[in-house]
């Protein structure tokens, strides 16, 4: 009785420490985890029905249940905490069944998979099927288990897929090395066992599901598993039968009352410590906190975090460019940008202004942001495009529903937004925001009133947006009300491309268009360096220029050509020594992303638009566009393009 | 069923196993345990009888009511419509304020039928609904809305009346459903649904990947065991199926730049003609809706012998001075009614909507591999209008296509509009009440000719959704309707699209994984006779000059010989 009653103190203290656990440090995982399709969840029967016609479906429906839950970080550690438990409980009840009442063995597993997995389909598999097996293996007569064993098979597989394999073997591995029954009872009902779990994913593969082999076989688990997985598999599968196996004295000498507790709190601080290194991303860590910071529109506190030098070591990765996206989005939202960008690093050039990254599969994921920046921006059109093409490819979220949503609204395309705002109703914890969508859907006057800035701003020359970022930014700065932000993203795209220095300088002109009275520092900067370039007299620029400018342009010319301006490790990747200069010079930056032939095509458009100036420019990029490209044929999506002065 | 009734009165299931009949049914009866044992079954069946008329009979109209004086406002606008005899229950949401609704059918012998509707969802039972129809056929129907205003108490609404045609419509129809407007189109499947209920089935799916993209299912006059699809990327090739036999042929042959798309099969049920196409387009930014605006840059027609396995086309609707597609036979297998364009370079947006297509027609011989010149039905790009998807009724006496104001991909363009030619005279009309101020596309004719159905994304200008609409004798299309479903609040939360709607008179007898392993076969390659040489890498016709310059020469002269079709185009707009 004691032991048990400790036994339950200790998954009482697991779960706390799991809940503390996913509540602080890897709390960024339950934030980047809300963003994703895996969190969406519907309390409507379409949406259930969606997930019956494959196996495991009813895992990854009851997965998505829970996750919703992850909108709260506090709740969503709970989740995770209990989910954990409930499943060391259930393998604390199966060691129990094999005669073993040591702690550490039911819940090493739980350890790793608390901190490698979280509350992912894998944890909920590996529950579904010890509870199964629990339940089974508490029925008295082993006729009847075997009889409920054969008959709840068939569901089990429906409802967890491939996880029913795990059942099968540890029911099958535990019943034939029972005493109970007799040797052909023992050899019996496991080969029917498998016979029958040999038989589902054919049958479900050629008359039930429309999946193909591989999914009746594997499906919903993550396919290969990491070597680990495989580990805690196979341990799974023989925890019923601990009792009677040959490691049994280890499982004793575990066990022992007078070292057990420390022995076993040692071995499973030890355990989860090395996952915990295992797992931590300070990189993600970093993401979520700016993320944070930019879902609650904290501009200033966003350039405070990067001053502090937080993202500064993780420029390399995907995180890199969701880094420089936040500040970069911070500077412009304060009014920075084109005055003190090159003072962040901007590792990833155009593809983390705009978020645009090599691999289709990041850029998906991450269009959200994208989508975000183009809201901001007005072109609504490009902003629906993120969000559906992200709807479309990974599933809806919270985020891209409410986007569709917002874009038909701004549209005024009623009867669309209606429709998403209807899905936003059926969610649990965005009906506010559906509340508030549908009162500008039934009172059109206050739309009209509340979304007139909006639609002001909406593009006004034809681009197409499939063209890239570029055309889209394109479009918005030619429109007929001068968009601020969208000039400046405009010309911020320009100077990082490097490429496209004359679009930038010859957009400058435009400045004084969207409030600007002078050039900004970067600008200024870029000016000096395109007149410098070219041969031209910097008399005239200079005039445009502060003194600090021309200085420290001065500073650069005296600089010999090989050597890197002040020698820091940042400038390499893109963190700059605060000027335009040294990023052109020095950096080496992704180079930028636009579709094939696109600045041709932008270049026609405004030759047929009879823009010359942009016509002329567009044609120059074009061609060192496919001059780069030749040149780095085979990595064209992550070749360096470092500035080369003529 | 009649398993159950067997059950309750002692008849034997089936009336051949020697126990059934009359005297058999009396030994029963007077057997005492059995006679016990039905005088059980007897109350049962009185009891579940009484239940079943008092639920029929359904709620009580209420005797005071105020009338308004204007339809009830409904979701969707089921009101005033032509109906098939045989079409699902019509299904709908009251849009009204109100705390309590109550529906009242009255067919045509004056029989009625009550139902409350909670929440305004007004959900029909099948069974009734068919009775309803059955006794309605070529009479009206008339239905009753009313609603409970809380103390403005009980407010009825004007009286619907719809009118039950003699004509039914096909049984079925075949869909593809995909998600709109994408760069890269994600299909979700090819569905089977009834029409005379709601049971759908799914044909063909990407069996989690395995299938990228499969279009263009076409049937052999509505038979529903008789049709072929295509399948592109992985595993492609153009798959036929006949009654159960199923065959996979690569229509990509020889000079072929791309396999067959847009197809229709030849009164024969041999010959197919078909369409090769490409697609450009562009999302266009200011444009107040995310849409693709796509046209057909390149199209050339062919006709393929499904016996012979092999390809044949003319030079006058294969090369590259103009894109032929929408391909489709007239009843009597003499012409082939299609439209065309001319090609273009597209350099800019605004060389999307300079492409624009006239109707035409070309006579094919198909035994004799004999081809006419290409002759113009309705000249209208000279007007500034496109045509698209023609479709020639059964009978043979009227054409329905697609007119718009630009390009030949009329499903995201919101100028679209469902046009009826009289073949004998040569006029067309606007099908103004089928028509709405939103894409319409894709005609399809029922087997009888008395229906037709359309796609039209008029409910929120993105989702396709099937439309019916009835065409008199004189050619009139009258009020279309939606597809019903049998939820209602369906339709305010369906985001995808219905794509290539064709009506079979039943169901397609092929189980989805005969579809999946016939998709899966090798592709058996074409062969092609008669088309010009396409350049592989810029696939422009290799002949093209010396057929400009036949054609050109023809074009002076005002001779047939070259090319009949640009001249008559040209002295038009002259």
């Amino acid at each position: 009785m004691a032991g048990r009653r400790a036994q339950w103190g200790a998954l009482l203290l697991f779960a706390a420490a799991a809940w503390l656990v996913y509540d602080q440090l890897l709390a960024y995982r339950i934030a980047l985890q809300y963003q994703t399709p895996a969190a969406f969840f519907l309390f409507t029967r379409s949406f259930l029905l969606q997930w019956l016609d494959h196996p495991g479906g009813l895992l990854l429906y009851v997965g998505r249940f829970l996750r919703q839950f992850f909108h709260f970080i506090w709740a969503g550690a709970l989740v995770v905490g209990l989910m954990s438990t409930v499943l060391g409980a259930v393998l604390v009840f199966l060691a129990r069944r094999a005669g073993n009442r040591s702690l550490l063995l039911p819940l090493l597993p739980c350890v790793y998979l608390l901190i490698i997995h979280a509350a992912s389909t894998t944890v909920l598999g590996v529950l579904m099927a010890a509870a199964f097996l629990a339940a089974c293996m508490a029925l008295r007569g082993a006729a009847i288990r075997h009889l409920v064993a054969c008959l709840i098979l068939p569901l089990l597989y429906w409802s967890i897929g491939a996880f029913a394999w795990l059942f099968v073997l540890s029911l099958c591995l535990s019943e034939a090395r029972s005493e109970s029954v007799g040797w052909r009872h023992r050899l019996a009902f496991p080969l029917i066992l498998v016979l029958e779990a040999l038989l589902l994913p054919p049958i479900a593969y050629r008359w039930l599901f429309p999946i193909s082999w591989h999914t009746a076989w594997l499906a919903p688990m993550r396919w290969p598993p990491v070597p680990l997985d495989w580990v805690l598999f196979a341990y799974l599968a023989v925890l019923p039968v601990w009792g009677t196996l040959p490691v049994v004295p280890l499982s004793r000498w575990l066990g022992a009352p007078r070292r057990s507790a420390v022995l076993q709190a040692g071995i499973l601080l030890c355990a989860t410590a090395v996952l915990l290194a295992q797992a931590y991303s300070p990189g993600l860590r970093i993401v979520a906190r700016y993320d944070r910071l930019y879902h609650a529109q904290r501009w200033e506190a966003i350039l405070t975090l990067a001053n502090s030098g937080a993202g500064a070591t993780t420029t390399a990765g995907v995180e890199g460019a969701m880094v420089q996206f936040f500040v970069d989005h911070a500077l412009c939202r304060t009014g920075r940008l084109l005055d003190s960008m090159f003072q962040y690093p901007q590792p990833w050039g155009t593809r983390g202004l705009v978020l645009d990254l090599p691999s289709y599969a990041d850029d998906v994921r991450l269009a959200e942001y994208t989508s975000d920046l183009f809201y901001t921006l007005e072109h609504i059109n490009a902003a629906y495009r993120c969000a559906y093409d992200q709807c479309v490819v990974q599933g809806r979220t919270y985020a891209n529903v409410l986007r569709l949503a917002q874009c038909s609204l701004v549209n005024g395309d009623d009867a669309l937004a209606a429709k998403y705002v209807t899905v936003l109703e059926h969610t649990l914890f965005h009906r506010d925001q559906a509340q508030r969508l549908r009162r500008l859907l039934t009172d059109p006057q206050r739309a009209a009133r509340e979304l007139s800035a909006q639609r002001r701003l909406l593009p006004t020359v034809e681009l197409d947006v499939g063209l890239g970022n570029l055309g889209a930014l394109l479009a918005l700065a030619r429109g007929r009300v001068p968009n601020r932000m969208a000039m400046e993203y405009l010309i911020a795209w320009c100077l990082l491309d490097k490429q496209a220095l004359p679009l930038a300088v010859d957009e400058m002109l435009a400045l004084r268009r969207v409030g600007y009275t002078q050039l900004p520092v970067h600008c200024q900067e870029a000016l000096l360096l395109w007149c410098w370039a070219r041969g031209t007299s910097l008399k005239r620029a200079r005039k445009l220029c502060a003194p600090g400018v021309l200085r420290s342009f001065d500073r650069f010319l005296r600089q010999p050509d090989a050597a890197a301006p002040s020698a820091t490790e940042g400038s390499s990747a893109g963190g700059g020594a605060g000027t335009y200069m040294d990023y052109y010079a020095y950096s080496m930056v992704p180079a930028s992303y636009v579709p094939a032939h696109g600045f041709q095509r932008l270049a026609d458009e405004f030759l047929a638009r009879a823009d010359t100036v942009a016509f002329r420019d567009l044609l120059v990029q074009a061609r060192l566009h496919r001059r780069s490209r030749a040149r780095n044929r085979g990595h064209p999506q992550r070749s360096a393009a470092t500035g080369s002065l003529p | 069923m009649s398993r159950i009734w067997s059950n309750l009165f002692g008849e034997p299931t089936h009336p051949a196993s020697g126990a059934g009949g009359p005297a058999a049914r009396v030994r029963l009866m007077t057997h005492p345990v059995a006679s016990r044992r039905q005088m059980r079954s007897a109350v049962r069946v009185t009891v579940i009888g009484l239940w079943g008329l008092v639920a029929c009979a359904g709620p009580e109209i209420p005797s005071q009511v105020r009338t308004v004086d204007r339809p009830p406002a409904l979701s969707p606008d089921y009101v005033d419509l032509i109906i098939p005899p045989n079409i699902a229950p019509l299904n709908f949401h009251i849009r009204e304020a109100g705390t309590e609704f109550v529906v009242r059918y009255t067919d045509a012998h004056g029989r009625e039928v009550r139902q409350r509707c909670p929440n305004g969802d007004c959900r029909m039972n099948v069974g009734a609904w068919r009775r309803l129809l059955a006794r309605s056929r070529g009479g009206v129907l008339l239905v009753d809305v009313y609603a409970h205003e809380g103390d403005l108490g009980w407010v009825r609404f004007r009286r619907i009346t719809h009118k039950v045609a003699v004509d039914s419509i096909d049984a079925y129809i075949v869909y593809r459903l995909l998600t709109p407007n994408r760069q890269v189109a994600t299909i979700k499947g090819v569905y089977q649904r009834s029409l005379e209920g709601f049971a759908r089935q799914r044909l063909i799916s990407e069996r989690d990947g395995t299938f990228q993209c499969f279009n263009c299912h076409t049937f052999y006059r509505h038979d529903p065991s008789r049709f072929f699809f295509h399948v592109r990327g992985a595993h492609a090739g153009t798959v036929f199926i006949n009654h159960g036999k199923t065959r996979k042929v690569d229509t990509r042959a020889g000079t072929m730049y791309r396999p067959i798309a847009y197809a229709a099969w030849h009164p024969d049920g041999r010959h197919i003609a078909g369409t090769l196409n490409e697609f450009a387009g562009c999302f266009p930014a200011t444009e107040r809706r995310y849409f693709s605006h796509t046209v057909e840059k390149r199209g050339d027609l062919v006709v393929y012998d499904l016996d012979a396995n092999r390809i044949t086309t003319d030079a006058s609707v294969f090369g590259d001075d103009f894109v032929e597609t929408h391909p489709c036979w007239s009843p009597d297998g003499y012409w082939i009614y299609f439209v065309r364009s001319r090609e273009q370079a597209l350099i800019t947006h605004c060389d999307l909507d300079s492409f624009r297509a006239d109707l035409m027609r070309i006579h094919c011989d198909v035994e004799r591999n004999q081809w006419g010149p290409p002759e113009t039905v309705l000249a209208c790009a000279a007007q500034g209008r496109s045509a698209a998807f023609p479709r020639p009724s059964p009978d043979g006496r009227f054409l329905a296509f697609i007119l718009s104001s630009r390009g030949t991909y009329p499903i995201t363009e919101p100028s679209s509009q469902l046009c009826l030619m009289n073949l004998g005279t040569g006029a067309w009309v606007l099908a103004d009440s089928a028509n709405s101020a939103f894409s319409e596309s894709y005609p399809r004719w029922s087997a009888n000719g008395r229906w037709m159905s359309f796609l039209s994304n008029r409910g929120d200008a993105r989702s396709a959704l099937p439309y019916f609409a009835y065409v008199d004798r004189c050619g009139t299309v009258h009020r279309p309707f939606v597809l019903p479903q049998h939820d209602p609040s369906w339709f305010t939360e369906f985001t995808d699209s219905y794509n290539t709607v064709e009506l079979v008179r039943g169901r397609v007898p092929l189980s989805e994984y005969a579809l999946f392993r016939a998709m899966r076969k090798d592709a058996v390659p074409a062969s092609i006779q008669g088309a010009p040489q396409v350049d592989a890498v810029t696939q422009a016709t290799i002949r093209r000059r010396s057929e400009r310059r036949a054609m050109d020469e023809g074009d002076r002269q005002g001779h047939p010989s070259g090319n009949p079709g640009v001249a008559k185009i040209r002295n038009r707009r002259h």
